[in-house]
């Protein structure tokens, strides 16, 4: 009889025997063979502007194998000695095939050619035509840029997040928002990534634009599940956006004219091939235009509202094995309010601030290093003035990070990936500042609470045999929170008896947490057209954001796990099926995921929406579970290109202090998610586009009852999102006009023997025209029960009403480039 | 310390949001008609112990959300199913209980219906600094609740200013009307005593005004102030606009000039002051995308059916004073 052990020592044996018996039949079956020397080939692959490009794939032919760049577009490959041939592959970039003679070490960076301007040949892939089927992570999706550029667009703003969050799986927070929730994790569990800077709020406008110019992206790339090992800090999803490094070889501008907001791009290079800038800017211009309109002495005088985004990067390669990067956004949003009868002066400015400096350098011909050294910040403010007295409100989080990542290329089939970082967090959760006259206003304010995070890991990606291949990784986080803090201790939730208050001095340990997070993907190819696909992962967030409110906004607070506050756990497990058709013309999918969620936040049942500076005390823990099925299909080759995604899910919470612990459904539950997206390149100036979104109505919170309490009508919440909104359903439209590049010219001059017809024109334009909400549905954004009337006056009448933002909404906008 | 404004971040945050939308987008409105189910019922109470005064309770239903409301329907949901009792400790330590009597109207006016208190005392009277407990058997219902009526606070002074001076200290160059000149702001000052915890309520009752009411805003701690003095705003209770459609939004919480002014100034437990706090929130009509749906605290104990509303304590405190002409 076998033991426990035993049995599970068979079992593993027993698995691993399977996944290697094609190897080991090869191994008896054949002579062994004379061993070759292997060599490898290694280098950039860059656009023809100098810019690196991030998964660009190369393959060898006939092989069947191949690799993919890295975030800073280096590949390594081995291979045996002799002559090949290498394809070099990119979304959007002509192909490119040379053969290369094999006999030492070789460092050869590719040059791709943008295929833009051969409108016919369109290539809606990112990685290998294959890679649908053959890579071994799964839920990873890469949108282009310049696709996000060319789809309607609310009020003609081309918008990377709306454009995700058209991909199955990923739904988002309300008409127009660019919030968004992966799988049933929250708004928080993102992390979004830019230039590896951690961007906390990623909207302006609450949430209608996202601070991303598109004009200043070059990659994009979501995970909604399988984080690899290198990705940590949330638990639902990584968005991970990289700057443009800005042309290396010629001087470019390039802007647009929109109908709320302007942009303008100007790159170049700084030294010929070897170093550049990109310097790009956005703003609106709705107060700058009303101004004028506002009369002198109107009481409003002075108030307005803009926001702006500076994104600027630089790089040098200062020799061929080291590059050097620095790179940097700032966006604000700034509203203010005046009234100057009641000299009643009021202002709500937020933003954030990253920076990031890089360095990479190639180590050997299979190892490639980077160090980051990153700085993120956010904050939001309100500031209220009136005569003498004033009163301003800060919170805000920011963290500097230091982090080091290594490529290893261990042999054709076999990678591994490490590195570390380290996180210094301040968090600062509200504080009150009042002066009124001579007197500065006391407030029991909590100070800036202070926390490091560490982690290290290591992901490996094995290419065991033809058919399985694992991408295996193990990450090791810990976050110790540190003094000054406090907390109020109660006998429960009412807050009415206080037992007492810990305190922990400035620089004492406070809390600790450590925890392992292990990733695990596995593939298996059927044949050359279909794979199925595990994953398995356990991440950990010591960061949370506390909201109140139905959607996400700037004022919610970011705060750290403490002492009473867990760190969020996110387990998920996916599986999938892959399958390309017609030469990979069309790549579809289906996956399955189950999603456990523990140590969620929510405020407590009572807690009041104000300045709360103990918020700690207001929260509740719960757990939550998504599960569902998510359809992809995508037509990825050829004129007409696009997919069609529907997602089927179900999001819930568990609170045992909300509604005595019965679950309840995730506002952001939708039972059906379905997205189409289509473009067709008609001709070399034309391309129309159209989106249709279709889900479920969000899950909401309405009142059952009422009742008088002195004189005033007061509602009796029913349970928490027991109530359904009508569905949302949407179609979008927009065309793309790109005139000629030359003109005809006026005064032809005869050049040889042929006349000079043409010229170039001095500048490229471009311009966009889309219909948002084609048929103008009145899609609820919110319901709300109004009273109308006094109930002493006996004209008391209760309607409900439901809000819809956008009907049908048109707009131009005209993007020049010279 | 001078302190003229309220920390009301959180709803100033909203009525921005709200600016936002009428002035950005283009949004739209309709009527619809909502199917909700069928409600959970509670017994609403709200009872009120104070020094030297009989103990009175309001007892009414709740309704379904979309039942006609007029001041019918508020009459026929009073509630005297009940038997109400109040207790306390006297002052050798014996329980003294006091039943209360249902009243009918006239007995209780109905021209103003700020709060219609349908069960009055006949024993027992407040006092400072003691505990009090109340129990309400229904058929369907059993609520048991206790409540303290705290040691007194007092107000260190109080003053007004006209509209127009403030008006002219902030812009030296504004131009005030005569109504402007006519209408006062009411201020206070008030010396905390060291202990974080204090909490108080503040009414007012003008001229002829029948009940005392209160702001909208109307409870307050010493969170931003513990051991401080403060000078802060006395707005006018809320039963001047609840009947008088003159009284336009730019006048809310001002009194005028010549007017009398009854202010009654009451310590309150914490359990209070966190039930208030959530329904003003809750009556001023929270939820929506931009704030979560409030739930309204309650100290009240059902040990069967549903309990919804107060057994107040109120630390009592009164105070006149006429607005010079």
């Amino acid at each position: 009889m076998y033991s426990r052990n035993s049995f599970w020592t068979a079992i593993i044996l027993g698995l691993v025997s399977a996944v290697f018996s094609n190897n080991a039949t090869a191994m008896v079956s054949e002579e062994l063979p004379r061993k070759i020397p292997r060599y490898a080939v290694s280098g950039y692959l860059r656009s023809q502007n100098g810019e690196n490009l991030l998964g660009a794939t190369v393959q060898v032919e006939g092989a069947g194998f191949g690799t993919s760049s890295n975030t800073y577009g280096y590949y390594v490959l081995t291979l045996d000695s002799g002559t090949h041939n290498l394809i070099v592959q990119y979304l959007g970039y002509k192909s490119i095939r040379q053969t290369i003679s094999l006999n030492t070490n070789k460092q050869i960076n590719f040059t791709l050619q943008e295929t833009s301007i051969q409108a016919a040949e369109v290539v809606v892939l990112g990685r290998r035509e294959d890679a649908n089927v053959t890579q071994g992570r799964m839920s990873v999706s890469e949108v282009d840029i310049k696709q996000v550029k060319s789809l309607p667009a609310l009020m003609g703003e081309a918008d990377i997040l709306k454009t995700i969050q058209l991909l199955p799986g990923i739904k988002n927070g309300g008409e127009g928002t660019t919030g968004f929730y992966v799988r049933g994790g929250g708004p928080d569990q993102n992390l979004i990534l830019l230039d590896e800077a951690v961007v906390y709020n990623a909207s302006h406008l609450f949430g209608f634009f996202s601070v991303f110019n598109a004009d200043a992206l070059a990659n994009s790339q979501i995970i909604k599940g399988g984080m690899p090992a290198e990705y940590g800090g949330r638990i639902s999803s990584v968005l991970d956006l990289s700057m443009r490094e800005g042309n290396n070889q010629k001087f470019v501008t390039q802007g647009g004219l929109g109908l709320i907001a302007s942009r303008f791009t100007t790159e170049g290079p700084l030294k010929q091939g070897k170093a550049s800038y990109i310097l790009s800017g956005r703003r609106t211009y709705i107060d700058v235009l009303a101004d004028p309109l506002i009369p002198e002495d109107a009481t409003a005088k002075g108030s307005g509202y803009y926001f702006y985004d500076l994104n600027a990067k630089i790089n040098w390669q200062p020799t061929p094995k080291d590059r050097l990067y620095a790179s940097a956004y700032l966006g604000k949003d700034v509203f203010n309010f005046n009234n100057r009868e009641n000299g009643f002066q009021f202002d709500i400015p937020w933003g954030n601030t990253t920076a990031t400096l890089r360095w990479n350098r190639i180590l050997g011909p299979r190892i490639f290093v980077n160090h980051s050294m990153i700085y993120s910040d956010f904050n939001f403010g309100t500031g209220f003035k009136q005569n003498d007295f004033q009163l301003r409100l800060n919170s805000g989080v920011r963290n500097v990070t230091l982090k080091q990542d290594f490529d290893i290329h261990l042999s054709s089939g076999h990678r591994l990936k490490a590195g570390s970082q380290w996180i210094r967090h301040w968090f600062l959760p509200s504080v009150v500042q009042g002066r009124t006259g001579e007197f500065d206003i006391q407030t029991n304010n909590i100070p800036r609470l202070n926390a490091i995070e560490w982690a290290a890991y290591v992901r490996d990606e094995w290419d065991i045999n033809d058919q399985w291949q694992i991408n295996a990784g193990l990450r090791f986080a810990m976050f110790q929170q540190y003094g000054p803090y406090s907390y109020e201790r109660y006998k429960d939730l009412s807050l009415v008896e206080r037992l007492d208050s810990v305190g922990f001095a400035s620089g004492r340990k406070v809390v600790f947490y450590p925890g392992w997070e292990p990733r695990f993907n596995l593939r298996y190819l059927i044949d050359k057209q279909s794979s199925f696909k595990i994953g398995i992962t356990r991440n950990l967030q010591f960061i949370h954001l506390a909201s109140s409110s139905g959607t996400s906004l700037p004022a919610d607070l970011w705060i750290p796990s403490t002492l009473k506050v867990k760190p969020q756990i996110g387990i998920q497990y996916a599986a999938g099926y892959f399958r390309n058709f017609s030469s990979n013309s069309y790549e579809t999918s289906v996956e399955l995921y189950y999603k456990d969620l523990r140590n969620q936040i929510d405020f407590r049942e009572g807690a009041v929406n104000g300045f709360n500076p103990l918020i700690e005390n207001d929260l509740v823990f719960g757990r939550g579970e998504a599960y569902g099925a998510e359809f992809f299909v995508k037509k990825a080759k050829g004129a007409l290109s696009g997919w069609i995604g529907y997602t089927l899910s179900w999001t819930n919470r568990n609170f045992p202090n909300i509604m005595n612990g019965r679950t309840f459904p995730y506002k952001f539950d939708r039972r059906h998610d379905l997205s189409v997206v289509a473009s067709w390149n008609h001709s070399s100036r034309w391309k129309f586009s159209g989106t249709f979104v279709f889900s479920t109505g969000n899950a909401y919170t309405l009142p059952e009852s009422r009742y008088f309490f002195e004189g005033q009508i007061i509602d009796q919440i029913g349970d928490r999102n027991s109530f359904r909104l009508p569905n949302y359903h949407r179609l979008d439209f927009s065309a793309v006009y790109t005139p000629r590049a030359e003109r005809l010219n006026q005064n032809p001059i005869a050049a040889g023997t042929e006349l000079n017809l043409r010229s170039r024109r001095r500048y490229l334009g471009e311009w966009v025209f889309a219909v948002y909400n084609i048929y103008s549905r009145l899609n609820p954004f919110f319901i709300y029960l109004d009273n109308e009337g006094s109930l002493q006056q006996n004209s008391l009448k209760v309607q409900a009403k439901q809000v819809s933002l956008f009907p049908v909404i048109p707009s131009v906008t005209w993007n020049f480039k010279f | 310390m001078k302190m003229q404004g309220h920390f009301v971040f959180k709803p100033a945050i909203r009525t921005f949001l709200w600016m936002m939308f009428s002035l950005l987008m283009v949004g739209c409105e309709k009527n619809i008609t909502l199917d909700l189910p069928p409600p959970k019922p509670f017994l609403v109470v709200y009872g009120v112990v104070e020094p030297d005064s009989l103990i009175k309770v309001s007892l009414s239903r709740n309704s379904a959300y979309f039942d006609p409301v007029d001041l019918n329907a508020v009459l026929n949901l009073l509630d005297y199913k009940s038997t109400v009792i109040a207790s306390c400790l006297d002052s050798v330590g014996n329980t003294v209980f006091d039943t209360l009597r249902p009243l009918q109207f006239p007995e209780f006016p109905i021209l103003q219906y700020w709060t219609v208190f349908n069960y009055a005392g006949t024993k027992i009277r407040g006092q400072h600094n003691k505990y009090y407990n109340l129990r309400i058997v229904h058929p369907d219902h059993e609520i048991v609740a206790t409540t303290l009526v705290p040691p007194p606070s007092r107000m260190d002074s109080i003053w007004t200013r006209t509209r127009a001076a403030i008006q002219k200290q902030s812009n030296p160059t504004a131009n005030p009307t005569r109504r402007d000149s006519e209408l006062v702001q009411l201020y206070y000052r008030y010396r905390d005593p060291q202990f974080l915890g204090d909490q108080v309520r503040i009414f007012t009752k003008s001229n002829s005004e029948f009940q005392w009411s209160s702001a909208f805003n109307s409870v307050y701690d010493d969170q931003f102030f513990n051991g401080q003095s403060i000078d802060f705003v006395l707005p006018r209770g809320k039963e001047a606009y609840l009947f008088n459609d003159s009284t336009t939004f730019d006048e809310f919480g001002l009194f005028q000039s010549g007017d009398t002014i009854d202010i009654k100034w009451a310590s309150i437990d914490r359990t209070g002051f966190l039930f208030w706090r959530s329904l003003s929130q809750a009556a001023g009509g929270g939820g929506g995308p931009f704030g979560a749906q409030p739930t309204v605290t309650t100290n009240l104990k059902a040990l069967r059916g549903g309990a919804l509303g107060l057994w107040a304590g109120y630390g009592s405190v009164h105070y006149r004073y006429i607005v010079p002409k």
